[in-house]
């Protein structure tokens, strides 16, 4: 064997000469190139190790945000678990959710993961009515949906349950911003944490959004779910009526049969083509961007009197500008904690009476109006700053999510 | 959501009590997930606590523009006293103080 080799400096090819290519043969034969203008070509190249188009659709994949809290909770429709992933529920049991440290080993999976989000199952439901489900749902904006309409995707997750319901059935599952289309592919999580990928082609039929107000596609994993959601045929798109599975194909299990049941979920990706790649995750700094655009939290919890708005005294009501930190996706529900926790302060730094009203008005996508009621002590028309009471839990939470 | 009740702001926005001491403020806008969640509620049969403007401070009632009961603006206490005399700008004040006595 021959080998060019520059230990101490670098190793220049140089076809010189004006339109000049640097040509690779085997044999004789040419194998590849690189053109003057700087274009590689090869007779064969081995996709699998490219590193072109490896962008992640899913946003915190990794579970790292969890703005509604990280304890167990129990779980109501609707109502979002991590920042990203909510709940879709009308069984008649009860479960939970939380943020787990439970996670895939580097070795399996190639990545280390701090979080997991896990169901727990906290009341049965033995036998799910007709008209009864229970699914983990994420909802990819249209915006983002449009880079992926009509194209080969790959959908990618590590789940794991308890020993008591291993080798359950449940179902992945997309569906249209109008619910009248959709697709199904089964899969059984053990007690093992587990990859499970299924690549497919978007829908080519229906009705699908691509702008930033609508919802784009809508991912879920199914639980539970009773007979009048079972219309559809496995791994086909297909008109539906809120359908989730399929009874000719692989019949789903039920979540809710044991209180020991348990569903843990992991490293979900969503990417464009036939593979997807070891799962990573953007920069905790990226992440908490994406994550901004739909739902920020604010905990006023570094100092004692944590100051959050310049504001002004009228009586003894004080109002604030609220400038969030970036900007959100549509104009958000707001949630304040409550008045007791908020206090005005005189702009030499004394407090000036803890609030008994409060309230966040002129809702936007940048900035908000805040006020507190009841602060005693405020001279008319003085300038002041509306803060946190002392060492209380003093937070807002605004909300754009779909 | 779980609604208690709910009362309008006054910019048209909801603020709704889940029967917590958090409480949740709503845009007027459909595209929000809770306003639409509102919506089911009114159209259950429920309404909507009307928005009570608040008293104004006495100061800010006498700082009014004359029309309103104030003193007026300054371009109007300038022009009173131009056309009408020191004697009926003092008079107007004075009488602006009777109408809203100070609180305190």
């Amino acid at each position: 064997m021959s080998t060019i080799k520059s230990s101490s400096e670098d190793l220049t090819l140089n076809a010189d000469g004006t339109g000049r290519d640097i040509k690779f043969q085997s044999n004789g034969v040419e194998k590849a190139s690189i053109s003057s203008a700087g274009a590689f070509t090869s007779t064969t190249i081995d996709a699998t190790k490219l590193t072109g188009e490896k962008r992640n659709y899913i946003i915190d994949g990794d579970f790292t945000q969890w703005p509604e809290g990280t304890a167990a909770t129990t779980v109501a429709d609707t109502t979002y678990m991590s920042a990203l992933w909510r709940s879709r529920e009308s069984v008649d049991g009860t479960a939970t959710s939380e943020r787990s440290t439970d996670v895939p080993t580097v070795d399996a999976s190639g990545h280390q993961s701090a979080y997991s989000l896990l169901l727990k199952c906290t009341g049965t439901d033995a036998s799910i009515a007709a008209a009864r489900n229970d699914r983990i749902e994420y909802l990819v904006t249209g915006s983002d949906f449009a880079h992926l309409h009509e194209q080969q995707v790959t959908i990618s997750w590590w789940c794991k349950t308890s020993a008591q319901n291993s080798g359950h059935n449940y179902n992945m599952l997309l569906w249209n911003s109008a619910v009248d289309r959709a697709y199904t592919v089964s899969f059984s999580p053990t007690s093992t944490w587990t990859q499970f990928t299924h690549t497919l082609t978007l829908d080519t039929s229906g009705t699908w959004l691509f702008t930033e107000a609508d919802i784009g596609l809508s991912i879920q994993f199914v639980l539970a779910s009773g007979a009048n959601y079972d219309d559809l045929t496995e791994e086909t798109w297909g008109a539906s009526s809120a359908d989730m599975w399929s009874s000719s194909g692989t019949a789903i299990s039920n979540f809710y049969d044991n209180t020991s049941n348990e569903f843990y979920l992991s490293q979900v990706g969503l990417y464009l083509g036939s593979t997807a790649p070891t799962f990573s995750s953007e920069s905790v700094a990226t992440v908490r961007d994406q994550v901004d655009w739909y739902v920020q939290r604010y905990d006023y919890n570094s100092v004692a009197n944590e100051r959050c708005a310049p504001a002004y005294a009228e009586n003894t009501t004080v109002r604030g500008c609220l400038t969030y930190r970036n900007p959100l996706r549509a104009t958000p529900t707001a949630t304040i904690s409550a008045a007791g926790t908020w206090t005005g302060f005189h702009t030499n730094g004394t407090a000036s009476g803890v609030a008994t009203g409060n309230g966040l008005a002129n809702l936007g996508k940048h900035a908000c109006h805040i006020y507190l009621t009841g602060t005693t002590g405020m001279t008319h028309r003085e300038g002041c700053q509306v803060g946190r009471d002392s060492s209380d839990t003093t937070w807002i939470m605004l909300d754009s999510r779909h | 959501m779980i609604i208690d009740t709910v009362y309008m702001q006054e910019d048209g926005s909801f603020a709704v009590n889940e029967g917590t001491p958090d409480r949740l403020f709503v845009p007027d806008n459909m595209g929000n997930r809770h306003r639409v969640m509102i919506q089911e509620w009114i159209d259950e049969g429920n309404t909507p606590e009307p928005y009570v403007e608040p008293e104004p401070h006495w100061i800010d009632k006498r700082l009014a523009k004359m029309e309103n009961g104030g003193y007026g603006t300054t371009g109007e206490q300038f022009e009173m006293i131009g056309e009408q005399g020191m004697e009926a700008y003092q008079a107007h004040i004075a009488k602006v103080k009777t109408d809203i006595p100070k609180e305190i």
